[in-house]
């Protein structure tokens, strides 16, 4: 007669895996860096501004390079934050915002030591960030 | 027991989003799929439980399952009847377990 197996009461344990770390390697761009190529303008010499209102309501051009003809695309892409500030503005060769030749572009400021924006910024013509390369670990 | 009873003639399958795998000396349940509750998890089971859940991997009911432990274990009736019935409840209400 075969022996029957001892019963005991049945019992199912659950173990929790809490993740700790993410993966940016898949093109996951909540926690990650992009490539940010700097290209608005070409190269060419220009400055670069922001849209912001006046007191009275009025929208106008905010000069955020140094000076009207100061920044010029370096080219380079830089490894940038998937939360760093991405601001809306454009590039402008001249001073005159509307004769057509502006190109709207994303501004990135490098983060310095101790978080301070350095250098002038550098823009991209990449106004979609769903289409930046992303970096893989 | 009145709900014992209900439950005996309906028939019982696991859900298939879970595969029973043996890693070592241990059984466990993976989640694959909509996993509910259970996403991010691993499901270690005792030897009796990993037993019943391989008699629900096809369609059936709480006596079908109960004649099958009698076979297999050594226990008395009332005892085995109440853990084979405390299972099945809580593995419905999780999901792990689904009505046919």
């Amino acid at each position: 007669m075969e022996m029957k197996k001892e019963w005991v009461r049945p019992l199912t344990t659950v173990q929790q895996f809490v993740p700790n770390e993410y993966c940016s390697s898949c093109g996951d761009t909540e926690y990650g860096k992009y490539i940010f190529t700097c290209n608005a303008g070409d190269g060419q010499y220009g400055g670069l501004y922001v849209k912001n209102t006046n007191l009275f309501g009025k929208e106008y051009y905010e000069m955020v390079s140094r000076s009207w003809n100061s920044y010029h695309a370096c080219k380079d892409t830089h490894e940038t934050s998937v939360r760093d500030d991405y601001i809306e503005g454009i590039f402008d060769p001249d001073m005159n915002h509307y004769n057509g030749n502006e190109v709207p572009c994303l501004i990135w400021y490098k983060k310095g030591k101790y978080g301070q924006s350095v250098y002038q910024g550098h823009a991209s013509t990449g106004l979609t960030r769903d289409s930046w390369e992303v970096v893989k670990s | 027991m009145d709900k014992m009873i209900n439950l005996s003639k309906k028939k019982f399958k696991t859900n298939p989003n879970f595969l029973l795998r043996e890693i070592g000396d241990e059984c466990v349940l993976v989640p694959i799929g909509d996993a509910g509750i259970f996403n991010n998890s691993l499901l270690s089971l005792n030897e009796t439980s990993q037993f019943l859940w391989k008699q629900f991997q096809i369609p059936t009911s709480l006596e079908e399952v109960i004649n099958l432990t009698k076979k297999e274990y050594s226990i008395d009736e009332k005892h085995l009847e109440k853990d084979i019935y405390d299972f099945v409840n809580a593995y419905l209400q999780v999901g792990l377990l689904e009505e046919e």
